[in-house]
């Protein structure tokens, strides 16, 4: 064990671990100076657990029954044909010749998921990486509900991509991320849309310290996957091939500073007392960056925002307000150079502030005859 | 740059109170107008579990499915929902009925979900199927339409006319942001906001409420529903139950709807001067659409490259033209304008008399003590201060602290020779034209009355002009080269 997974390790305390997964990392890319999410997801805690332990709150379901159905029953109909389906959309698309497309991974007898964390997942899967990129024309094309290892800054996790896919044609095989949001084509959900690319770039990452291990330049692995959604008001599925430049470079960029920031966040933690992350003093003591985007995917968003009200942040305003004013740093000193009262500006940038603000109120004054 | 919207916000969490923002109000608020709100099943954007429609100075009719992923039932109620609209669309084309339907909906949320459930009803093969949708994307084509009269949401239009204290994404939701604009007596709105977000006023429902009360009503009824025989009256009391709960939902953010349209309708502040001039587009755009529903054309899903090209023009006009209207007509606007140097404002330096290749022309500058400036040679200039001047800039320079704009008369000349030195004038880059949209649609319909090769089948680009005249070199680098001057 080295010393970054013991550091996460040791934050856990008495949590429990959870399984962060991918889409744990995605959320952690979201908001990245967030430094309590980005603990906690570094120590496998999920933010919810963190509200009901640390801060005794009850957190309200996150996820409709109805919804939950929705993913499970599509997802279902695509792996339950042993990935017929998916196979028939990659030759519609042209990606696969008629005759091409074996499956691996499938597994015969529901419910395969209560194999979920058999270590033979694992290795079954890198057999069949290591078969691809060695050449083997035995390689499976698409492999269903691969479990493979990733390093998160040197801290080994596993996560599970819906699947891989790599026709005979491709050198190694790509990310598939299959969601039930609607494919509404132009009008599909950008938000959905860019999560939903950012945890497919997890798997890029993957794939690439994989290849990377056996002596492959990394690069092989082409930032790019493919996303399978649903037809809206059907559960028929459509195949959107992605480009995942910029979400592969801000998830590589946040994992190769997990070490560095472990070690701030010790320190920080070891300043108030504390060592884990399961008491309120912990967690206080750790830096959040609250945005009105927090409120989307995680449990202590509200906790946060509470926060950011009780020290006057700019952020409750919004985060494009928030960049506007940022050379205040908070809204009282913001209203301070507004009305001129308090110390003087401090320096150019406040300055100017000052002077931006009071024009803006000058004019907004004169034509709405607004009185303080 | 600190815009009004910025400011507006500062003084809201100053104040503890919503601002007003505008100096004009920027839409009509009709009398007649619709109050519509819907809720979608969980997951599934483009379903409509319940709907909750009426006259603003009614209790809604409440419409509801116990299942809306049983297409027939969610489509049936969806064409009564149509024929309901229609009717309404219908009184619009009387001689003593308004001029276009006005719906007002919660959210953007709920605006996405009846333009997900119109596309999903318009790739119907039923023909009742598709008029309902059709009937629905009258609002959803007109809802991105900058200026717009018709779909008025309530998020947005609160959100253009007042500035709250918190983000904009915590104003979308419907129930904080009223708490905002009109807090209730007593109550801080940063309280009553956090009060009002934990009830859902968008077109989806709690999760818990979705697990403890609508999925055991709606899992029971599929239930019975499988049982042989089935039983028929244990289902229709689910379905009443389920009507019960889902309605309760519905008329909740129906009420909040009524709500807002009640605050504009009592904002007392003056209407954008063209605001007569945006209801006649509007206008116009409806007797379009109700041309085509009386042809029964159907409004297709996506467009193609034809009337792409008309739609985006005319997008573009209705964006000028709405762009141009706020800056003219809102001095709230103006203001922001000219701190953001997109409107000049200076005095009358001196007005010159000269000739460019024998014709007459009159320049004249400008002398302006803006700090930011964006103005360049080659702009219009529009004087909105008074007499009516148009010019082109001919060119911007610092003199000092302030900056002086050279510009040539375009029209007319005796308002300008008649001002006085050192009067004070503001220009805008434009002014509406509103005649643009049309000139632009009779334009583009002229250029494409035969296809571009673009788009022709086996189109191929036309010959080059140089090989007709035979004179294109055969070796075009040599020349080239053959020009350079000998060294």
């Amino acid at each position: 064990m080295n010393r970054t997974e013991k550091i996460a390790l040791a934050f856990r305390g008495k949590y429990k671990e959870v399984s962060v997964g991918a889409r744990g990392i995605e959320r952690m890319a979201r908001n990245p100076e967030c430094r309590r999410l980005f603990a906690l997801t570094i120590a496998g805690i999920s933010s919810r657990l963190a509200a009901e332990v640390a801060y005794r709150e009850t957190i309200p379901e996150e996820q409709s029954p109805f919804a939950i159905r929705t993913g499970v029953q599509f997802e279902t109909r695509l792996f339950g044909t042993k990935g017929e389906e998916i196979i028939r959309l990659y030759l519609e698309a042209g990606r696969l010749q008629p005759g091409e497309g074996s499956v691996a991974g499938v597994k015969d007898s529901l419910p395969w998921r209560c194999e979920k964390n058999d270590p033979g997942r694992v290795e079954e899967s890198l057999v069949f990486l290591g078969k691809k990129i060695d050449g083997d024309p035995a390689a499976p094309s698409l492999i269903l509900q691969p479990r493979i290892p990733i390093s998160i800054g040197g801290i080994p996790r596993v996560i599970e991509p819906d699947a891989l896919f790599a026709s005979p044609r491709d050198r190694f095989y790509r990310p598939v991320e299959i969601k039930s949001y609607s494919d509404r084509e132009g009008k599909t959900s950008s938000s959905d849309l860019r999560n939903a690319c950012r945890q497919t770039a997890v798997t890029v990452i993957a794939l690439r310290q994989f290849v990377y291990a056996r002596g492959v330049d990394p690069e092989l692995i082409e930032a790019s996957g493919d996303l399978i959604l649903r037809k809206a008001g059907y559960f028929s599925a459509r195949l959107r091939p992605m480009t995942l430049k910029s979400e592969v470079a801000t998830i590589q960029r946040l994992l190769d500073s997990v070490p560095g920031r472990l070690e701030e966040t010790k320190e920080v933690l070891s300043r108030v007392g504390a060592r884990t992350l399961d008491t309120k003093k912990a967690l206080d003591a750790l830096h959040t960056n609250y945005v009105d985007g927090c409120k989307d995917h995680c449990a202590l968003a509200i906790h946060c925002r509470e926060e950011a009200r009780a020290c006057h942040d700019p952020a409750l305003l919004g985060s494009k307000i928030r960049e506007v004013l940022l050379a205040a740093g908070n809204l009282e000193r913001v209203l301070q150079l507004l009305r001129g009262t308090g110390d003087p500006p401090k320096n150019e940038a406040e300055m100017s502030l000052a002077h931006q603000l009071q024009n803006a109120y000058a004019a907004y004054r004169e034509v709405s005859g607004f009185h303080d | 740059m600190i815009d009004m919207q910025t400011l507006g916000r500062l003084l809201a969490h100053e104040r503890g109170k919503a601002v007003v923002t505008i100096a004009r109000k920027r839409v009509t608020v009709m009398p007649d107008a619709i109050i519509l709100s819907t809720v979608a099943l969980s997951g599934e954007e483009s379903t409509v579990h319940a709907v909750a429609i009426g006259r603003n100075d009614e209790r809604p009719r409440v419409l509801s499915v116990p299942d809306p992923r049983n297409r027939e039932d969610m489509f049936g109620t969806l064409v009564m929902l149509g024929g309901y609209l229609e009717e309404r669309y219908r009184e619009c084309m009387t001689n003593d009925g308004p001029p276009f339907p006005q719906v007002w909906v919660p959210s953007s949320s709920v605006a996405d979900n009846i333009e997900a459930v119109s596309e999903r009803l318009r790739f119907s093969d039923k023909p009742e199927d598709r008029r309902a949708g059709n009937i629905l994307a009258y609002l959803v084509t007109q809802k991105e339409v900058p200026g717009q009269q018709s779909l008025m949401v309530s998020t947005r239009v609160l959100s253009d006319h007042f500035a709250t204290g918190q983000s904009p994404m915590e104003d979308e939701h419907l129930g904080a942001l009223l708490a905002w604009v009109d807090p209730p007596e007593g109550i801080p709105a940063i309280e009553a906001a956090r009060e009002a977000e934990k009830i859902p006023l968008g077109a989806s429902t709690l999760p818990e409420f979705d697990k403890n009360v609508l999925a055991p009503l709606v899992d029971r009824f599929n239930q019975l529903g499988k049982e042989n025989p089935p039983d028929e009256e244990g289902r229709r009391q689910l379905a009443a139950a389920i009507h019960r709960e889902v309605g309760n939902v519905v008329v909740r953010s129906y009420e909040a709807t009524r709500r807002a349209y009640r605050i504009m309708k009592a904002l007392s502040i003056p209407d954008l001067p063209d605001l007569t001039n945006l209801m006649g587009i509007e206008s116009m755009s409806f007797q379009n659409f109700m041309h085509k529903i009386d042809e029964n054309i159907d409004i297709r899903v996506k467009d193609s490259p034809r009337s792409a090209v008309f739609g985006l023009a005319m997008r573009e006009s209705a964006s000028s033209q709405y762009t141009a209207a706020l800056r003219i007509g809102d001095e709230m606007a103006r203001s922001e304008a000219k701190i953001a140097g997109k409107v000049l404002e200076g005095i009358l330096l001196g007005v010159e008399s000269g000739k460019t290749l024998g014709s007459p022309r009159l320049v004249f500058e400008i002398e302006s003590r803006q700090e930011c400036l964006r103005f360049r040679k080659g702009d219009s200039l529009e004087c909105v201060s008074g007499p009516e001047i148009s010019g082109t800039v001919l060119s911007v320079r610092r003199s000092g602290v302030s900056t002086v704009v050279t510009a040539e008369l375009v029209s007319p000349r005796p308002p300008l020779l008649s001002l006085e030195k050192g009067i004070c004038l503001e220009f805008v880059p434009d002014k509406p034209d509103w005649g643009w949209g049309e000139r632009t649609r009779d334009m583009i319909a002229r250029r494409l009355a035969s296809p571009p090769w673009t788009h022709a089948k086996g189109g191929q680009p036309p010959k080059s002009r140089a090989n007709d005249r035979g004179d294109l070199p055969a070796d075009p680098l040599h020349a080239v080269e053959s020009m350079r001057a000998p060294k």
